[in-house]
């Protein structure tokens, strides 16, 4: 008798009106909302020179000949994580520079036409095939994309004296040049 | 049949046929019809969540703002004379990484399958907060917006760098989750 009473109770519950109240908030509705922030670090070349390949991946080449003149523009994008930096590196890749001519290259400060933590110039170096740090502590950041953006690159070059600096063949020398953006720390 | 049993079973009958007895209505009797305050909010995607990745390709420029609209807000009102209701948003779990914004902003209700007092969106993007509530849709009447999956008021999420606080952001191996929650409430 005792399961009746209860079964039958349980019908009076269902059956009354009102009797079963959901807790659920009609008006109330979440949406999950996932968002991703990849690495990046890319870099690539703004100027006149036409000297200029930016390699997929890895950074850009310059092929660089005694007649260059004109400033390089260094343009970079880099997010990072935050116990990172990067690092640009510059080595000379290939060409047919005498051993006994120097090429110096001048890194100037970035000129402020990005945002975010931009990277630090190391000054003049003088090229080699081993890579070497130009731009160092780059954060999170962009320099804008073209030329009076990023850092500008000038190149010097010291010719022995025994040189004719004049001779035509002086511009057959050409040397290409490889910049990498890199994790730093 | 003993006495317990009996009485249970009056009052069972009692309640099955409690609605006939109700409709058991004299002449003079009178009528009252009440329509009861609805409000109900659901959308198309819940539970898929909204996914956005903020990147770039081209050196020198920024990683740039991303948006995504397959999000739907479907509604039932009906109001008491004289008030309206509005659609807020809010970050009610995690937090949006540092150095970006995250926006939302509602188009106004589809006409295909939508009838009623549908209100008016906010018509500039709001940057969603951890601490408020903002209005999306305002001045909500009676209505209903449609069922199906493109019925309702269509959402867009863009996220973007915060250009002043660029340096702030940090690669994330792992995306990060947000919740955002949405409310209808009267406006009284």
């Amino acid at each position: 008798m005792k399961l009746s009473y209860c079964s039958l109770l349980l019908l009076v519950i269902i059956s009354s009106p009102g009797g079963l109240v959901t807790a659920q908030k009609d008006n109330v509705v979440e949406t999950p909302v996932k968002v991703s922030i990849p690495s990046v670090s890319l870099v690539g070349f703004a100027g006149s020179d036409a000297h200029l390949t930016n390699i997929a991946g890895k950074g850009a080449e310059q092929i660089i000949t005694p007649s260059i003149r004109d400033t390089t523009w260094l343009n970079y994008s880099s997010i990072v994580d935050e116990k990172s930096a990067n690092v640009i590196s510059v080595n000379i890749n290939s060409g047919n520079l005498p051993a006994e001519v120097v090429v110096k290259l001048n890194v100037g400060e970035d000129v402020g036409a990005g945002a975010g933590t931009m990277g630090k110039s190391t000054g003049q170096i003088t090229l080699s095939e081993y890579p070497q740090a130009i731009i160092t502590d780059i954060g999170s950041c962009y320099t804008g994309q073209g030329t009076k953006k990023g850092h500008p690159l000038t190149y010097s070059w010291k010719w022995p004296s025994t040189y004719d600096v004049n001779h035509p063949s002086i511009d057959n020398i050409e040397v290409s040049v490889i910049y990498t953006l890199t994790a730093g720390k | 049949m003993n006495m317990p049993s009996a009485f249970l079973f009056f009052l069972l009958l009692s309640v099955m046929f409690s609605g006939e007895m109700i409709a058991q209505v004299s002449a003079y009797d009178q009528f009252t019809i009440v329509v009861n305050d609805k409000c109900m909010l659901s959308t198309n995607t819940s539970p898929t969540p909204v996914s956005m990745t903020l990147s770039t390709s081209v050196a020198g420029s920024a990683v740039s703002p991303v948006s995504n609209s397959n999000m739907y807000i479907k509604v039932t009102s009906i109001v008491p004379t004289g008030s309206t209701r509005k659609i807020t948003a809010i970050i009610s779990n995690g937090t949006v990484p540092a150095g970006t914004i995250l926006n939302l902003i509602s188009a106004p209700c589809t006409s295909i399958n939508s009838q009623g007092a549908l209100g008016s969106v906010v018509s500039t993007p709001i940057t969603l907060l951890k601490t408020s509530d903002q209005t999306i849709v305002d001045g909500i009447g009676s209505c209903y917006t449609g069922l199906s999956t493109t019925d309702g008021y269509h959402l867009t999420f863009t996220w973007q760098p915060d250009q002043t606080n660029y340096y702030l952001i940090n690669a994330t191996p792992v995306a990060t989750a947000v919740t955002v929650t949405f409310t209808i409430a009267s406006n009284n």
